[in-house]
């Protein structure tokens, strides 16, 4: 009877066994180990250590199980590599125990409900008794009964999307199941540029964050979504206008003088832009962060790569699904600046202590009340909404994935917001086994109102921000009766809200972007891909100046229009080959891409209008005189070659190399190609024998990977001669142009190039309970482009070439540990990365690099010097203040007065000149992490998510402008003012603010006290959300209602709107200021997500 | 047929992709747009005179007239000093004897000169290559490439004596040495006789160079270097060319009084209007303003700029300074020069 449902597994399986009075437990694990065998059993009827002999010489399990319940009468059943013990039914005889099990057993009916972690009933489970064809199908509300099935079943529960369940049905009548979803686990699939592997064959430092994973809240930017989710990517908000600047860097920045911004991928296109695609259209986002990972990517990879994937149409019913939310956002900080009449008191305090009138009576300033608060004038609570609707599904031959979405987000500063509009076409065809056709369409409009925020001259230009940060608060806020905003003549300000108001800054982008391909499968395991793309962006900004304005009045209205339009096309064509030779396993990809890029401009610009109304609809009603036109097309191209291969053996030993070689337009003939590789090898430990034997260890890779990889950052033309306009001359009596040589031409030129190395274990204990993994890397970029001076007899100044070198390292650790997994299930991540930069070598003749340059009268503050961080804040150290008891006369600053700050002499050499200035900090965070808990109970789910950086500092000119005026009669910070240094207040650690003019001139305003701390610690997120349960409610499936908080607290040192606003725009994103940044908001979000 | 079908789909796919795997040698020729391509553009009338009206452009060192005049030549003299005004900080280098090379007094000139050498060398490299133009245009453009770079090294030596003679852009040299006195000879020799032969007695656009032009720079060359027999020769020859003379007429209007100034009890100068002198505002000359050498000095350059003062680039192109050089060990020959120099070639354009 056993041999007639034994397998032809059990039958083939042979074994040699030689055992002596040893534990039936011994035996089991002799089966297992040694053949594929998986043996069942109840703990509670056999004893385990029991004691047998067993003595096989190539025979059959069977022959084994025989000799080892010879005695106990235990009797045993095979399925397939399955094998149920069975324990011997009261009085019945050793003799009958190769009984069929199925007729001698009793048989009962077993009833459940199966539903997933969140409760939601799951219909369509296929239950079946493993091992046979007996089954049933869960019914709608997720309830199945099956009869007639034996007591030692084994019940199998498997359902699209679900980890497959068994359980067995020992003593159990009623089964309820929770089936877990399928764990983004081991057997995940990556995008990793050009292709997809398994995340288990992955040896490079790859990070995927799929939808589940996303940061929750208000996104306009596809790269809020994984702020903080990957370790060793910084990603943050340089502006926080809706629609603002983001800055992203993975690991660290390498160029000196290029840019240092990743390349974005969007499904396959190079590229692309993650401000016009809509954030709830992405399916995962991959970040390549080694060399070993991104050099597939070649001139454009050293700065890291980012692959956006947007949602697929998956196989079955049409899913329709909407998204709402609707947010208040309100201000997270304001500055605590002085009122009306503090204000006064300040200036009359200050005017006395310097020894002048005093301005205000007593009578004035008791006066002047509060007066206008001019953030508040500014600052706003506003509202956002946002809908999304998508349908998706297909058939085995079509897939479809479409949505439509619209935000619109009222900026917490007046006259400022952003309109998103999208849509997308996802769709896949595969008429026959051969063939897969796909395209996919990306359309965009954005359309944002702005509000100043520019590098200024702190005069009439400055925008409101800044503005309403200095302006006198005894001015009323609302026009006079001339029509006009008040303003203080002393101050050289505008009024705030002039400026808010009376500038009108508007950008409209427009972009078409998408690919479409065609697959064709050549023979088994060959396969071939062209791919064409395109991406056409319309950007135009409207800049209008009216007469309510300074400016605008002065010049009868200011119209600015310009515009720029750029338009790209790639070709592609990618050969893919696999095959397994036994425990060999070989993919091969070869191809070679074809990419254009071109940008038109164009600009108009006059002022001097007949009226305001027509804005910069009618710019010839301006006047001629002031005509400006503008225009230019810039086109460059690039061509590649790429190679990527990837072995396997036994899925233990893994290899993966690729190759891009990389021709550009922008090089000359010499130099016109490149070829980036890169290497790297993964030892999956736990696919080794000796591993089986710690069950608690569930994943272990050891990865190594080195590439190299180069920055595009170089503008065209750098290899060859040109002439440009310039030069022109009075000649016959007339103005004549001339052209002149651009440039010395350097064809030596080639691309910066950064070489990586990667180290890192990928890890899962107790059923990847705990998993994670840690990366060590060291990378360092080299030729570095450099403006090299020449003598003038060329008559040029200088010659680019390429040299220095940059170094970034650092750890980066992610770590995941599921807490809970019972009723209430608590799952925690945790990222942590440090970051070391270090500039390793500049070329002589540079010296120091120092730049900044906010602001015309701020003097630079980012240093570039051999040894240390790029771009380090570079100024003064205040070690105390000075007191009049203080031997001031024999100190290194003779002339100062008692309250004036006491600043450090560095070289000792008795004077505080430029020499003494000291490295205040860098702009790079030692430690950023970020910590996410997930609590999950019923139909509640709970997320808290925190981040932060630490050991990073920032230049604060907004506390330069409140300690060092440039103006008597501008508003300054309270704290300033009240803690300020008197003869009887001496012990702070604020001067006086008398005569700052002296004291911080010559470039000692760039000190430790504007120079600040920006660590921070916030709570980015929480979000509550409930699953609705809907009974016989046919309409709609799934109904998940939440609630959540955006920016609720953050924990700083840093005085200003933001710690992790940027104000610096240098073009490689290092250096680092905060200078009116748009605030950054407090949200309040409820959001509903409806699948019918 | 099914197989067929397939096995023709195989070979379509196939020759797609590899045509896409191919790539055309020229796809990465760089396309140049907003700029000029020197191979087509240095080909065209348009492209060659543009190239030259920068050349003219940048032998003209603008805005520093009064400091060229002035701060250079009388500042390290003993006939002006300044304190307490605005140009206080720029001349207490030329009273003290303390300006160096980054002072833009000179790294300015220096800077310009060269741009215009390397703009003509550029002009002069291509020109032969040139075959849409007339022989006889390209021989021109060529004479006047040659004077506009033989001027700029002439000024160059007025401020800094021989100077290393770049006469190509097509290589680089990035350690150019000083041409020595007999090379810089015979390099502006060369240069202004053969530009001269081939120049035009007259130019249609006023302000181009002409052969009188090129002959009167060598000829003051000549003059400044005190080869007076060769000086006298050269200007003979201009002379000859019967279309200049010299010129008359009073002195006295374009000199301010000293007395005056004396007489309103300060020592600021008080200048008639629109005449070169207001170029001196700001600056103070001592009370008395009566050695006849200096006076004549003044005068010699009041009426050099006066008489070409039309059009104040003009001047530039013609008036020699003093050169810097001399201007300490040989203070009466360069005075002599100087005021040789004003008759002798103003009347030049």
């Amino acid at each position: 009877m056993v041999t007639a449902t034994a397998s032809t597994y059990s039958q083939q399986t042979k074994f040699t066994l030689n055992l002596n009075g040893v534990a039936i437990r011994e035996v089991f694990r002799e089966i297992e180990q040694n053949s594929k065998f998986i043996l069942l059993y109840n703990e509670k009827e056999l004893d385990l250590n029991h004691k047998v002999d067993v003595k096989v010489s190539d025979e059959t399990v069977e022959s084994i199980l025989d000799q080892a319940f010879h005695e106990i009468n235990f009797s045993y059943k095979i399925y397939d590599r399955q094998i149920v013990i069975l324990a011997p039914k009261p009085g019945e005889s050793a003799g009958n125990e190769k009984a069929d099990v199925y007729a001698e057993q009793q048989k009962k009916s077993i009833s459940g409900k199966v539903t997933d972690e969140k409760g939601q009933t799951l219909p369509g489970v296929s239950v079946v008794v493993k091992g046979t064809t007996i089954g049933v199908i869960t019914d709608v509300k997720g309830v199945f009964t099956l009869s007639n099935v034996p007591e030692n079943a084994i019940l199998q529960f498997s359902f699209v999307g679900m980890k497959t369940q068994e359980t067995t049905v020992l003593g159990k009548t009623i089964l309820n199941i929770v089936l877990t979803e399928e764990t983004v686990g081991i057997e995940e699939v990556v995008a990793v540029g050009y292709g997809t592997m398994k995340k288990s064959d992955i040896t490079g430092s790859v990070t995927s964050v799929t939808s589940k994973d996303f940061v929750k809240g208000v996104a306009t930017n596809a790269l809020q979504l994984l702020s903080g989710k990957a370790a060793g990517v910084n990603i943050s908000q340089a502006n926080a206008e809706p629609g603002g600047t983001l800055n992203i860097s993975v690991r660290g920045a390498g160029s000196i003088n290029s840019s240092n911004s990743v390349l974005i991928v969007i499904d396959g296109l190079p590229g692309g832009s993650t401000a016009n695609i809509n954030p709830s259209d992405i399916e995962s986002i991959e970040v390549l962060k080694d060399a070993s990972a991104a050099a597939i990517y070649g001139t454009r990879a050293a700065n890291g790569v980012v692959l956006i994937t947007t949602k697929k149409g998956k196989e079955g019913v049409a899913q329709v699904s909407y998204n709402t939310y609707f947010a208040q956002q309100s201000p997270s900080y304001k500055f605590d600046l002085l009122d009306a009449t503090q204000y006064m008191q300040m200036i009359n305090d200050i005017s006395k202590d310097a020894g002048k009138t005093i301005p205000y009576t007593s009578d004035q300033v008791a006066a002047a009340g509060k007066g206008t608060d001019w953030q508040n004038e500014l600052l706003r609570n506003a509202l956002a909404t946002n809908h999304q609707l998508s349908l998706s599904g297909g058939t085995k031959q079509t897939k479809y994935y479409t949505s439509l979405g619209y935000l619109d987000q009222d900026g917490i500063m007046v006259s400022s917001g952003i309109k998103k509009y999208n849509v997308l076409v996802n769709l896949e065809i595969n008429p026959s086994d051969h063939f897969n056709f796909g395209i996919n369409l990306n359309g965009s409009m954005n359309k944002k109102d702005k509000i100043a925020n520019e590098s200024n001259s702190g005069g009439e230009n400055a925008d409101p921000l800044n503005a309403a940060l200095m302006f006198d608060p005894r001015l009323s806020p609302v026009k006079n009766a001339n029509g006009e905003y008040d303003k203080n003549p002393s101050i050289a300000l505008d009024n705030p809200v002039a400026l808010a108001n009376g500038y009108d800054f508007r950008e409209e982008s427009n972009r078409i972007y998408g690919n479409s391909f065609g697959e064709y499968k050549i023979l088994e395991g060959l396969k071939a891909t062209i791919r064409l793309g395109t991406d056409l962006n319309n950007i135009r900004n409207d800049e209008y100046s009216d007469r309510t304005t300074m400016k605008g009045k002065a010049s009868g209205g200011i119209g600015n229009v310009y515009s720029n339009n750029s338009k790209y096309w790639l070709m592609e064509g990618l050969i893919n080959y696999e095959k397994s030779f036994g425990k060999h396993h070989l993919s091969l990809m070869a191809g070679s891409t074809a990419e254009r890029f071109e940008n038109l401009y164009q600009r108009s610009f006059a002022t001097g209008f007949l009226s305001d109304v027509t804005n910069t609809n009618l710019l010839q009603s301006g006047n001629a005189l002031t005509y400006q036109v503008n225009s230019a097309k810039t086109v460059y191209k690039l061509q590649s070659y790429i190679g990527r291969a990837n072995y396997s053996f036994q899925d233990k030993y893994l290899l993966t190399a690729t190759v891009r070689r990389d021709g550009t337009s922008r090089f000359s003939d010499k130099n016109k190609y490149a070829i980036f590789p890169s290497l790297a090898a993964g030892w999956r430990i736990t696919e080794e024998p000796f591993m089986k034997k710690i069950p608690e260890i569930s994943n272990l890779k050891l990865k190594f990977g080195y590439g190299r990889m180069g920055n595009e950052g170089i503008g065209n033309f750098e290899t060859i001669s040109t002439f440009v306009a310039g030069g022109n001359t009075v000649l016959g009596g007339a103005i004549l142009s001339g052209a002149q040589p651009a440039r010395i031409p350097n064809p030596e030129l080639t691309w910066e190039t950064t070489e990586e190395y990667n180290i890192g274990l990928d890890f899962g204990f107790f059923n990847n309970r705990i998993s994670g993994n840690i990366e060590y890397y060291k990378k360092n970029t080299i030729d570095q482009l450099f403006s090299k001076p020449v003598p003038m007899s060329t008559g040029f100044s200088n010659i680019r070439t390429n040299f220095g070198n940059v170094e970034n390292k650092g750890l980066d650790l992610s770590l995941t540990t599921r807490n809970l997994t019972g009723k209430v299930q608590w799952t925690s991540s945790l990222t942590v990365s440090t970051l070391k930069n270090k500039v390793v070598e500049l070329p002589a003749y540079v010296g120091d690099i120092i730049t900044g340059g906010i602001v015309a009268n701020i003097p630079g503050f980012a240093l570039v010097r051999q040894g240390f961080p790029m771009r380090a804040f570079y100024g003064y150290e205040v070690t105390g203040i000075f007191q009049a008891t203080d031997d001031i006369a024999k100190s290194a600053q003779p002339t100062a007065k008692p309250g004036e700050p006491k600043f450090l002499d560095y070289d000792l050499n008795g004077k505080i000149d430029a020499s003494d200035r000291v490295i205040l900090g860098d702009p790079f965070p030692d430690l950023s992490y970020s910590i996410n808990n997930s609590f999950s109970y019923k139909n509640f789910n709970l997320d808290i998510y925190l981040l932060g950086v630490h050991g990073i500092e920032t230049f604060n000119a907004n506390v330069l402008e409140s300690m060092f005026p440039i103006n008597f009669d501008r508003n300054i910070m309270t704290e300033h003012y009240v803690n300020r240094w008197t003869p009887q207040n001496t012990g702070t650690g604020y001067p006086s603010g008398v005569n700052s003019a002296v004291y911080f001139a010559n470039g000692k305003m760039i000190n430790s006290f504007t120079v600040q701390d920006a660590s921070f610690m916030r709570i980015k997120n929480i979000t509550l959300s409930y699953n609705v349960p809907l009974k016989n409610f046919k309409l709609i499936k799934s109904l998940t209602l939440s609630l959540s908080g955006e920016n609720l607290l953050t924990i700083t040192k840093f005085d200003g709107f933001d710690p992790e606003a940027n104000q610096t725009d240098d073009g490689t994103s290092v250096a680092k200021s905060s200078y009116n940044n748009y605030p950054i908001a407090k949200v309040l979000r409820i959001g509903a997500n409806i699948n019918f | 047929m099914k197989m067929k079908i397939k096995i023709s789909y195989r070979i379509v796919w196939v020759s797609i992709v590899s045509l896409f795997l191919s790539s055309c040698s020229d796809f990465l020729k760089e396309e140049i747009y907003t700029q000029y391509d020197p191979t087509s553009f240095l080909q065209t009338e348009e492209g060659i005179n543009s190239v030259l009206v920068a050349s003219y452009s940048n032998m003209q060192v603008n805005a520093n007239m009064r400091d060229r005049m002035y701060l250079l030549n009388e500042f390290p003299g003993d006939i002006m000093w300044e304190w307490g005004g605005s140009l206080e900080s720029t001349a207490v280098l030329f009273m003290g004897y303390s300006w160096d090379s980054q002072s833009t007094m000179f790294s300015t000139p220096w800077q310009q000169y060269y741009e215009s050498i390397r703009n003509t060398n550029a002009l002069l490299d291509n020109i032969d290559k040139v075959t849409a133009l007339s022989a006889d245009k390209i021989k021109q453009f060529k004479a006047e490439a040659r004077f506009i770079r033989a001027a700029d090294y002439y000024y160059l030596w007025e401020y800094f004596g021989p100077v290393p003679l770049i006469t190509t852009a097509a290589e680089l040299n990035l350690e150019p040495l000083r041409a020595t006195d007999a090379e810089f000879n015979t390099f502006l020799s060369t240069e202004l006789q053969a530009a001269a032969t081939d120049l035009p007695l007259t130019q249609s656009l006023w302000g181009k160079a002409t052969k009188g032009a090129a002959l009167a720079l060598l000829g003051r060359f000549y003059l400044n270097t005190l080869q007076w027999q060769k000086a006298t020769d050269l200007n003979k020859q201009v002379m000859d060319l019967n279309k200049y003379k010299l010129f008359s007429g009073d002195l006295k209007k374009y000199v301010c009084s000293s007395e005056r100034s004396q007489r309103r009890g300060h020592s600021h100068q008080s200048c008639p209007h629109n005449t070169p002198w207001k170029q001196l505002h700001g600056a103070r000359l001592p009370p008395k303003l009566s050695h006849p050498v200096q006076l004549a000095e003044l005068r010699s350059h009041v009426l050099c700029i006066q008489r070409l003062g039309q059009n104040i680039r003009c001047q530039r192109q013609t008036f020699g300074m003093v050169p810097v050089h001399l201007h300490r060990n040989k203070r009466e020959s360069a005075q002599f020069a100087g005021s040789q120099r004003c008759r002798e070639s103003c009347p030049l354009f």
